[in-house]
């Protein structure tokens, strides 16, 4: 049953990233784009992977779609004039994609024939099975420190897999370094966004009007600063 | 009984789309939202990888991921903002100041 709900989800968002590409307008790309982020979503929480599957859903459907609708709405990108399937691009772009995905597809497959040896063999507690109970929760029967789900102590060391016990142990455990130097990604992403986008002094030192009052006047700078910032917005 | 092949083909599939829209589309935004799609067909084969192993190391790769598709969303559109502005386009046609 799950599987033929992977196979549609799938297929659904395959569906979403060829309209992504094809779609003439950009909002119809976003659209489908959406589409497609939701669909690998439904596949993630099939994959037990259940804090990416909310995350996906809150990162890429919520904030980033949103974002780039609003800049799509923001600058009036136009449709495109020509119909994307009949451009030349694709007569260099297509080969191109086929031979470097044969590499990557060769590159990858000792990995494909090892993974499909394990995949039998995973435990992932389902639900109303034959789990312990007092082992599937996120308390700390044996006061050793870990949570149930994450203790080898309790049995099932995979009941937690891809729930927020199971990933935040591992990245508040092994890997810390990693999630407090993505935060420090995040806080240069956001200042240079800042940077980017606002008002630049080199800007406000080309109008003359602030310029002059504050030389002519620099007692009454403050003041005449805030007489003139109307104006300035209205630039 | 996971079909691990046929979901790395699935993030096969969707990072060989992404790069036909990154080579072929003449739109910025586009471009960028191609780029969305493979970094979603990346997490995907992290995910599904990590299904098969039983690794929740996988999870965390792609929690990083989505931290860098964030943070490229926001500083590629303030880029294509101030593209915008330059110019009055964002055709990546007309950005060819530094071909040399």
């Amino acid at each position: 049953m799950s599987i033929a709900f992977l196979y549609l989800f799938g297929a659904l968002a395959v569906v979403g990233a060829l309209g992504t590409v094809l779609q003439r307008h950009p909002i119809h790309a976003a659209l489908s784009l959406l589409g497609s982020m939701l669909s690998l979503a439904a596949v993630y929480a099939l994959l037990n992977a259940h804090l990416i599957a909310a995350l996906q859903v809150i990162i890429y459907a919520g904030a980033i779609i949103i974002l780039v609708v609003y800049i799509i709405m923001l600058l009036q990108a136009g449709t495109d004039d020509q119909a994307v399937v009949f451009r030349k691009a694709w007569m260099w772009s297509l080969p191109l994609v086929l031979v470097f995905g044969v590499i990557f597809g060769k590159a990858l497959f000792p990995i494909h024939a090892e993974a499909a040896v394990l995949a039998d063999g995973i435990i992932v507690c389902p639900p109303g099975a034959d789990c312990e109970a007092d082992c599937a929760d996120g308390a700390d029967s044996d006061g050793d420190g870990l949570t149930d789900c994450n203790d080898p102590d309790c049995g099932g060391t995979l009941q937690c897999f891809g729930t927020v016990n199971g990933v935040g142990a591992q990245l508040m455990g092994p890997y810390i370094l990693p999630f407090e130097v993505s935060s420090l990604l995040l806080l240069a992403g956001m200042i240079g966004a800042l940077l980017l986008t606002g008002r630049r002094p080199k800007e406000w030192a080309d109008e003359p009007a602030p310029v002059s009052v504050h030389t002519a006047n620099p007692d009454g700078a403050q003041a005449g600063g805030r007489v003139h910032a109307p104006d300035q917005e209205d630039a | 009984m996971i079909p691990i092949e046929q979901l790395l083909a699935l993030a096969f599939v969707l990072l060989g789309i992404g790069a036909c829209g990154v080579l072929v589309r003449r739109n910025l935004l586009v471009v960028l939202m191609s780029i969305e799609l493979m970094l979603n067909a990346t997490n995907l084969a992290f995910v599904s990888i990590a299904r098969a192993l039983g690794d929740t190391a996988g999870h965390v790769m792609v929690l990083m991921i989505f931290v860098v598709a964030a943070v490229e969303v926001a500083v590629g559109m303030a880029i294509v903002v101030n593209m915008f502005r330059q110019r009055d386009s964002i055709s990546v046609d007309s950005f060819g100041t530094m071909k040399g």
